[in-house]
């Protein structure tokens, strides 16, 4: 028997279990704003090495919050911290408005899913994810009564008298998510959830934790170096390097309007360069570059950036056009450098004066411009798709 | 891939097994044998192992021999292990060079450690009145020479296991002890179980060790053989030796065995 392993979407599930599944629906403990992970100036020290840097960080009740970062920066650190399986050397940490930090591993109210799973390989699937209320010493017919609706919800009822020896990666996956889950935390931790699964299934795995995130409303915090799967799947990302979140925010956010280069080149692709300041009216700003001049319109939230005269500018790839755009558009003369499509959207490097500009275009079917290297193409730009970086 | 084999291999294993296995083999054989004296073969009996039952000295020294394995056995497998669970788990100083100390009583002749311990036991009894060299010296002895040999399996053992295991209990509301009691023992114990096999036959046959630490009246099975040797070889020591070796066989071939099983699983 075997599970099936395409996406399979949460609300097909019977009625009778929505009844009967202790793990709370939705609607009752849905974001409400109130807090439910509380981080002040956490900083922690491995010899020399500098893990959290002073990190203070909120996390509402009911959101996918990621913590966002390449390896070393600090982000599994913290949720470890968060757990309970490491100490920060100062800073305050509240688990549910509460102090938590003297709390050891085994009493604070969250559970986590292990980056390799760390099933009990002396247990069945069903005693793996049966543990955690057997330590509770909950009542046996509660406990049976738990496991098997979890083991429905993660769809893993027929692997429940395998040993995690006998499972496929994604089953284990599910199984180390299940043993979590029964325990109904109030915070679930996700540390590289999908690391060791290959593409394919990673996409699967990602809508389906993200449905289920919001089927229970339960809050989750996940552990990953994977951009698309932060963005993907969460409602806020705090993007961290070095032991400090440089930057927190949507998705949307974060890649509209990164607020550093960091940010900026490690979410996506982009183009950046520098300009002067020449005329600023309201939110439109009159700048010199090396791509000629620009206009640019920026949000006001970002206006006071613009007091400066030397300005970090940036545009993401697909945000420049290469089909003749709007009127009002920023209009750059180009020669391709090279072009080549990956499928679903053609990229192409074009020079404008001595910068190298990285276009992507989706394939809709049209392809308007049939372009080779050394063609030279009209690139246009809106003003409002500039972004404006501190650093 | 198949590589030929020299014929010289096949002969290699022969003179191996012949040089391992002939005196054993020679020993069993005889156990069998009707002729009191001599190397001749005159007829199959099964009369010495009867006879062992009606020799008082050696049920008495059978006894001594199992209660010793098993007292010392015991008390080693539970500091062994209590040792090597401490070594893998915690850092303290001096503990690469604790590491190798640990292997000292391994690769040490039988010889010096049981002198070593015939001096310590003198030692002590100078200064405590009524710790006679006896059960109690021989089983202290045995329970020092067998400790490193269970640290060293259920260490390794120990090896093998993710120490996120111990953590990934905790985070399910397993204080330390449930974590010890329901992750941590069950993952040692086929450790524990094959280290305290391979200390149960090293005491079984124990013959330096003893020799030197027993006293009056404490009499092992090797040591009665060693002495009834000194009057000349009966058919009976046959019989008692090819008893000793089939025990210790079928302990050896268990612990060969868990391991196996223990190795498919992971």
């Amino acid at each position: 028997m075997t599970v099936p392993s395409s996406t399979t979407f949460w609300f097909i599930l019977p009625c009778r279990f929505t009844k009967t599944n202790p793990l709370q629906p939705a609607e009752t403990n849905a974001a409400d704003g109130s807090l439910v992970v509380e981080c002040q100036q956490l900083t922690r020290r491995f010899g020399q090495f500098e893990a959290l840097a002073g990190v203070s960080l909120n996390i509402r009740r009911g959101e996918f919050f990621s913590l966002l970062g390449p390896s070393g920066c600090g982000k599994t650190t913290l949720l470890r911290i968060i757990a309970g399986l490491d100490l920060p050397d100062t800073g305050e940490l509240r688990i549910g408005g509460l102090p938590a930090l003297h709390l050891p591993a085994w009493k604070r109210p969250v559970n986590t899913v292990f980056q390799n799973y760390a099933l009990f390989p002396h247990l069945s699937v069903s005693e793996n994810i049966a543990f955690g209320l057997r330590m509770k010493r909950l009542p046996s017919a509660d406990i049976v009564r738990r496991t098997t609706s979890v083991m429905e919800l993660t769809q893993i009822l027929p692997l429940a008298g395998r040993h995690p020896h006998e499972l496929s990666g994604g089953q284990k996956q599910r199984v180390a998510l299940a043993r979590a889950l029964v325990n109904e935390p109030a915070v679930l931790l996700l540390d590289e959830p999908m690391g060791a699964l290959d593409a394919k299934l990673r996409k699967e795995l990602q809508l389906e934790l993200r449905q289920l995130q919001r089927r229970l409303g339960i809050t989750f915090v996940h552990v990953t170096h994977d951009q698309d799967e932060a963005l993907a799947m969460s409602d806020r990302v705090a993007v961290m390097n070095a032991g400090r979140i440089v930057q927190l925010g949507t998705p949307d956010e974060l890649y509209d309007r990164p607020k550093t280069s960091f940010v900026a080149e490690f979410i996506g692709v982009c183009n950046l360069f520098e300009g002067n300041l020449i005329r600023r009216t309201k939110q439109l700003l009159e700048t010199e570059t090396p791509l000629g001049r620009l206009r640019i319109e920026l949000p006001a939230t970002t206006i006071e950036l613009s007091e400066r005269s030397r300005l970090r500018l940036g545009v993401r790839p697909e945000r420049i056009a290469m089909d003749g755009g709007q009127p009002g558009d920023n209009r750059l003369l180009g020669i391709v450098q090279s072009i080549s499509s990956s499928g679903p959207e053609t990229i192409a490097q074009v020079r404008v004066g001595d910068t190298l500009l990285r276009v992507t275009e989706l394939n809709m079917g049209r392809r308007s411009v049939a372009l080779h290297a050394g063609d030279s193409v009209e690139l246009t730009i809106s003003p409002g798709n500039f972004f404006l970086l501190e650093d | 891939m198949k590589t030929r084999r020299s014929p010289l291999t096949g002969l290699a294993a022969v003179l191996v097994f012949v040089f391992l296995y002939a005196p054993l083999a020679v020993v069993l054989v005889f156990s069998f044998n009707v002729a009191r004296h001599g190397t001749m073969w005159e007829g199959f009996t099964v009369d010495w192992y009867l006879r062992l039952l009606d020799n008082q000295a050696a049920l008495a020294a059978a006894f001594n021999t199992l209660q010793l394995a098993c007292t010392s056995t015991l008390f080693a497998t539970c500091l062994g292990t209590a040792l090597a669970y401490g070594m893998s788990r915690y850092e303290f100083p001096g503990k690469r060079l604790f590491h190798h100390v640990l292997h000292i009583p391994v690769f040490i002749p039988d010889i010096v450690l049981a002198v070593a311990l015939l001096l310590f036991f003198a030692l002590v009894r100078k200064f405590l009145a009524g710790f006679e060299l006896g059960m109690t010296t021989m089983t202290l002895a045995h329970i020092t020479l067998q400790i490193p040999f269970i640290a060293i399996v259920v260490r390794a053992r120990m090896a093998d296991c993710d120490p996120q295991l111990e953590e990934a209990a905790a985070d399910l509301g397993a204080g330390p002890w449930l974590t010890f009691r329901h992750v941590t023992l069950p993952l040692m114990m086929p450790g524990i179980v094959a280290g305290s096999l391979l200390a149960f036959t090293l005491s079984l046959d124990d013959f330096v060790v003893s020799f030197f630490t027993t006293g009056p009246g404490a009499t092992t099975l090797p040591i009665l053989i060693y002495s009834s040797v000194k009057r000349g070889i009966t058919p009976e020591i046959h019989a008692l030796a090819s008893l000793i070796l089939v025990v210790s066989a079928a302990t050896v071939v268990t612990v060969a065995f868990l391991r196996g099983r223990t190795e498919v699983k992971r």
